[in-house]
């Protein structure tokens, strides 16, 4: 049978790096090919050349037997190739009619034929069973359903190859659920698919074929059936990783954070705690009111009720600062736009929440700040030629090591972990799940919001279910399931449950 | 093999850190040679320090604006807090009032603040865009001074002021030290000084960099704009004290363009439009380039008309350039691993 898409040899360098080493893949007609490899691997930059955002230096590609010379973005568009990035390529600005026919309207004489473009949206939503007013802006949609409209958008025009790049970073079990019930209508298709991802276990969910690449080269290609999870875990990292979740058990102690009742504008009547040395997981789907009780403890939001406290003494209401040198601190999903200033230093982003304390005559000393810096780099194993590199230039595992750093150095006693690993690579997870558990053992308390159910089971003490503002459930982590937690989370989301049975 | 190219590196970095310098010298450079054709010598000391004395003018308004700049911000109300700082001291700048120089300098530098104020709360408190609050300020200040002056002129400035302005120190060869060029200098190192060896210094950096993050990072941003936009008032004010003693006068009218020059100056200087990027070094370098520039443009005796649209398109080629020069620095300390990141 022939393929629908060859690669052959191709190289790709950039000054001082070399993106691509003689990689060969192919894609059969209704295949989803698994891509796996860290950040830096050279995923992305293979599929940019199979877009046409790069040239190849060498090699020869292929679509359905026919050579594909000077690719780029028109030409692979023409053969039918689209991609579903990451970071979504929606105007947040307009309707879902509006981004699924962006640059293709249709017409009525000269004037947009508004009325036809919706009814062909909504029934494309449709045929992928979503229901979603094609009116709707896209910014007052869930990531989840942002990203059914971003598919749709490519199959609204004659698509062949689909590259998924991280498509389930951002959405929830039910979301993925889902998605991956629309890749198999794809495959049915005939429609072939690269997948990249790094979460391992949708790949024998989903894949027919995975390769794992490392440093531009290919490691291996093979049947996703043909493979454990332990050797793909070796072939991303380059070595063995012992124990993806390192987190110890032992007897909680004291209690650190204790939460009664609050309610906000999206949760009511939340009750949790933490005690020293927990892990306490926070389940639930994406809009369940999780980061909003995370945002509103720090005193980001405003919220209508309720108490907090932090070592028995009562957390200030919209008063960050306080809640900061009180010990309480967040490290929010989002930590390019919420964590880090990605325009300074390593040093600086370190520093910033422990100036006050470390210089109290308002006068610094960068010569202080670097040793101070250089320390916390070393303890929590940065990778890094340089404190005064930019964050910027850091990869995503390496970032939220520098967050972590800072609230370290300002004496934190409470982490709450906003996704702590979202688009992280296998080998920096283990690394930010090992960082979680010595800062468990030094005494202090985390309470972990993660939608990633192996995460939240293989590292929580405790787990608390969120579903719709509401706390539906308490855990141990010794008794719960992904399908416990499951049931818990689509309380009172009766359509979900039935798609998920 | 490979310390040699790291030495190499760095040493680039260093360069590119002297980005804004390398234009001063090539504007320099420019206007000597197309004099040295005509015949004239165009690198003296006594014209070096013509361009010196009128840079130390508009760097005190580059840095006024460069300190919200920094925050992410802009001011464009400060050619009007110059005005209405010194409509308000009006009678008092004047030497017939016969009171201590100080007492209106010091009325200036307050009013300039609370100006600044203004401007401050309109941005946190009531969240306009530093844009938009700056813009209808302008309006407001020239307005007020337009209503307490009216179409008089506050003339002969008390002369110990004048002296801020005018004061010629001492020669060097024929380079005359100026009053205007201490007090820049002096105000730069305090500012370099607040800026880059405070806290406040790295708070202002951190949240022009990302204010999301410098929020929950504990910072508070609202406290950190509000002073920066005080001290801009209260730097708009001092220019309103130099300029006010430069031209021997003061009116509500005077010197629309306050604005524009001060973010020529910022932007030629390498401060970011977007916030927490440059230092006030640069600033300095921004000024003196548009000084040589005006001075060049006189020296080859070009009609004012082509003057001004040659100082644009200078603006716009400069900014480029420094753009240019600033990624090639960043791309140099920091080894391309921004492919690394992008896979």
């Amino acid at each position: 049978m022939s393929k629908l898409l060859e690669i052959k040899g191709v190289c790709k360098s950039f000054p001082g790096v070399k993106a691509l080493e003689d990689i060969d893949i192919d894609l059969d007609y209704g295949e989803v090919h698994v891509i796996l490899g860290e950040n830096g691997a050279g995923k992305s930059t293979l599929m940019k050349i199979l877009s046409g955002a790069y040239q190849a230096d060498t090699g020869e590609m292929f679509v359905e037997e026919q050579k594909v010379l000077h690719n780029s973005p028109k030409v692979s568009e023409s053969l039918g190739i689209r991609m579903i990035y990451q970071e979504l390529n929606l105007v947040e600005e307009l309707s879902v009619a509006q981004n699924i026919f962006l640059g293709k309207e249709q017409y009525k004489g000269i004037a947009l034929n508004k009325k036809q473009m919706n009814e062909n949206a909504r029934q494309m939503m449709a045929n992928m069973n979503i229901l979603v007013d094609p009116n709707t802006l896209i910014k007052d949609l869930g990531v989840g359903t942002q990203q059914m409209v971003e598919i749709c958008k490519a199959l609204s025009t004659n698509a062949k190859i689909l590259v998924f790049d991280e498509p389930t970073s951002s959405l929830t079990d039910s979301e993925i659920a889902e998605l991956f019930r629309i890749i198999r209508m794809l495959k049915e298709k005939g429609v072939g698919m690269f997948y990249i991802s790094h979460r391992l276990e949708e790949l024998k969910e989903i894949g027919d074929r995975v390769t794992i690449m490392r440093d531009g080269k290919k490691i291996l290609t093979t049947a996703a059936d043909q493979i454990s999870m332990n050797e793909i875990i070796e072939g991303i990292a380059g070595r063995k990783i012992e124990n993806l979740f390192p987190h110890t058990r032992k007897e909680p102690g004291d209690c650190l954070l204790e939460v009664n009742g609050l309610t906000g504008e999206k949760f009511r009547n939340v009750s949790i705690k933490v005690c020293a040395g927990e892990i306490v997981g926070m389940s639930g789907l994406v809009g369940a009111g999780r980061t909003e009780v995370a945002r509103a403890l720090m005193g980001i939001d405003r919220c209508n009720g309720g108490e907090a406290f932090l070592v028995g003494k009562p957390l200030p209401k919209n008063n960050i600062q306080k809640v900061v040198d009180m010990g309480l601190c967040l490290l929010p999903e989002n930590r390019k736009t919420e964590g880090l200033a990605l325009s300074l230093s390593i040093r600086e982003n370190t520093i910033i929440s422990s100036i006050n304390r470390l210089f109290p005559g308002l006068i610094t000393q960068k010569k202080k700040e670097s040793q101070v810096v250089s320390q916390y780099v070393t303890d929590l194993n940065i990778a890094t030629s340089s404190i005064e590199k930019l964050v910027q230039y850091l990869s995503g595992g390496t970032q939220q090591k520098v967050v972590v750093a800072k609230w370290l150095m300002s004496q934190s006693k409470v982490f709450i972990f906003d996704e702590p690993t979202r688009g992280i690579d296998v080998g920096a997870k283990s690394e930010i799940y090992r960082l979680m558990d010595e800062l468990t053992k030094q005494g202090a308390g985390i309470l972990m919001i993660s939608s990633d159910l192996p995460e939240i089971l293989g590292m929580s003490d405790r787990i608390y279910v969120m579903a719709q503002g509401d706390l539906v459930g308490e855990l141990d982590a010794g008794e719960a399931t992904q399908q416990e937690i499951l049931r818990m989370a689509f309380k009172q989301h009766s359509p979900a449950v039935e798609e998920v049975g | 093999m490979k310390n040699e190219s790291t030495f190499v590196k760095k040493l680039k970095s260093h360069l590119f850190n002297l980005s804004t310098v390398i234009i001063f010298l090539a504007i320099v450079l420019i206007f000597t040679i197309i004099n040295a054709i005509g015949g004239n010598n165009y690198l003296t000391l006594s014209n070096l320090s013509v361009i010196v004395n009128q840079a130390s003018f508009l760097a005190l308004l580059g840095v006024a604006q460069m300190v919200v700049l920094l925050t992410g911000g802009v001011n464009l109300s400060i050619g009007a807090i110059m005005v209405f700082s010194s409509i308000i001291a009006g009678p008092y700048l004047m030497e017939q009032s016969g009171v201590f120089w100080l007492l209106p300098v010091i009325i200036m530098l307050i009013f300039g603040g609370v100006a600044g104020g203004f401007n401050g709360l309109l941005v946190t408190k009531f969240k306009l865009p530093a844009f938009i609050a700056t813009f209808s300020a302008m309006y407001i200040f020239r307005g007020l001074a337009w209503i307490i002056q009216g179409r008089t002129v506050i003339y002969r400035i008390n002369e110990n002021i004048r002296f801020l302005a005018m004061g010629r120190l001492f020669s060097i060869g024929g380079f005359t030290v100026t009053m205007p060029m201490l007090i820049s200098i002096g105000l730069i190192i305090i500012i370099s000084f607040v800026l880059r060896k405070t806290t406040f210094g790295e708070k202002v950096y951190f949240t022009g960099s990302n204010s999301v993050a410098a929020r929950f990072s504990g910072i508070p941003i609202h406290k950190i704009t509000m002073i920066i936009h005080i001290l801009s008032g209260v730097l708009a004010g001092f220019c309103g004290v130099m300029y006010a003693a430069r031209v021997n006068a003061a009116e509500p009218g005077m010197y629309t363009s306050a604005h524009f020059d001060a973010i020529s100056v910022a932007l030629i200087g390498g401060i970011s439009m977007r916030g927490g990027f440059g230092n006030v070094w640069g600033v300095a370098i921004g000024a003196l380039i548009i000084s040589t520039i005006q001075s060049g443009m006189n020296s080859i005796q070009l009609p004012s008309e082509y003057q001004t649209l040659v100082l644009g398109v200078l603006i716009i080629l400069s900014v480029f350039f420094n753009q240019f020069l600033i990624q090639a620095k960043q791309n140099a300390t920091n080894e391309l691993s921004t492919d690394q990141q992008a896979a």
